[in-house]
């Protein structure tokens, strides 16, 4: 059973994830907000996990990316070896786990590992 | 049932949470004292447990493993109606203040604290745990 979670504060973004999720075949889909989001991570155990307005590595611990990025850390360290972590912002890495906003379908469906439904 | 697992080292890390997982426990990972208050707080009630090494970092601006900071995280825990269990691998024989401490602590408080001493047996601090764990968390 393919579980999302997708962790963001923007309740309109969750949602329209969310729409985009269920396209691409997952079976249940859970948001959080950064606050909530490891005790959810914790007692729900997603196969997937998006951590939405993640910026870059080095982040300053007053901007508005500061609160991703410990949920970003939080959950990875939480993390065990099954499940897959994305997380996206408006930046251009190349990183493996980041996916620029905004995101295709077969973005989504290629950076979460999942045979096109 | 949600525990806080505060190590530094990764390799002991891994390991640890590999064996809780598989006592049926979630974790909850820190590697400073500061970022195991910052969890504490973040996981609030869902919290049940915590098991953390004897000697870390305050947090990682002030970094330096030397300093016993989980004494300091014992004594937030007890406070806090936290059941805590130290897993440390420091020498029993080089310890003996340490475990007065702790013992000094425990008693004062009415909560008993597990001390693991010599080797990082984490098997053993997931069994204490279950032990100190009130009945029906």
């Amino acid at each position: 059973m393919k579980k999302l979670l997708v962790v963001s504060d923007n309740k309109n973004w969750q949602s329209a994830v969310a729409k985009i999720a269920s396209e691409v075949g997952f079976d249940e889909i859970i948001s959080a907000e950064h606050e909530n989001a490891l005790a959810i991570f914790l007692e729900r155990e997603p196969t997937h996990i998006l951590v939405g307005e993640y910026e870059h590595e080095k982040i300053n611990p007053n901007s508005r990316f500061a609160k991703a990025a410990r949920t970003w850390q939080d959950l990875k360290a939480a993390a065990q070896p099954s499940q897959t972590f994305i997380r996206c912002g408006f930046s251009s890495h190349s990183y493996e786990d980041y996916l620029r906003l905004p995101f295709s379908q077969d973005e989504l469906t290629r950076a979460m590992k999942l045979m096109k439904p | 049932m949600i525990i806080l697992l505060v190590e530094d080292k990764p390799e002991e890390l891994e390991k640890a949470k590999e064996i809780f997982f598989s006592q049926g426990f979630k974790v909850a990972v820190a590697t400073t004292l500061k970022g195991a208050f910052r969890l504490i707080e973040t996981l609030k009630g869902r919290l049940k447990a915590v098991v953390t090494d004897l000697h870390y970092p305050e947090s990682d601006e002030v970094p330096g493993a030397d300093k016993p900071n989980g004494l300091a995280l014992m004594c937030y825990c007890i406070r806090a109606n936290i059941p805590v269990v130290i897993c440390s691998d420091i020498n029993h024989h080089w310890c003996a203040y340490t475990k007065d401490v702790i013992e000094t602590l425990g008693y004062y408080s009415g909560k008993q604290v597990p001390f693991i001493m010599d080797k990082k047996d984490w098997k053993r601090a997931g069994e204490e745990l279950l032990k100190i764990i009130p009945k029906g968390e």
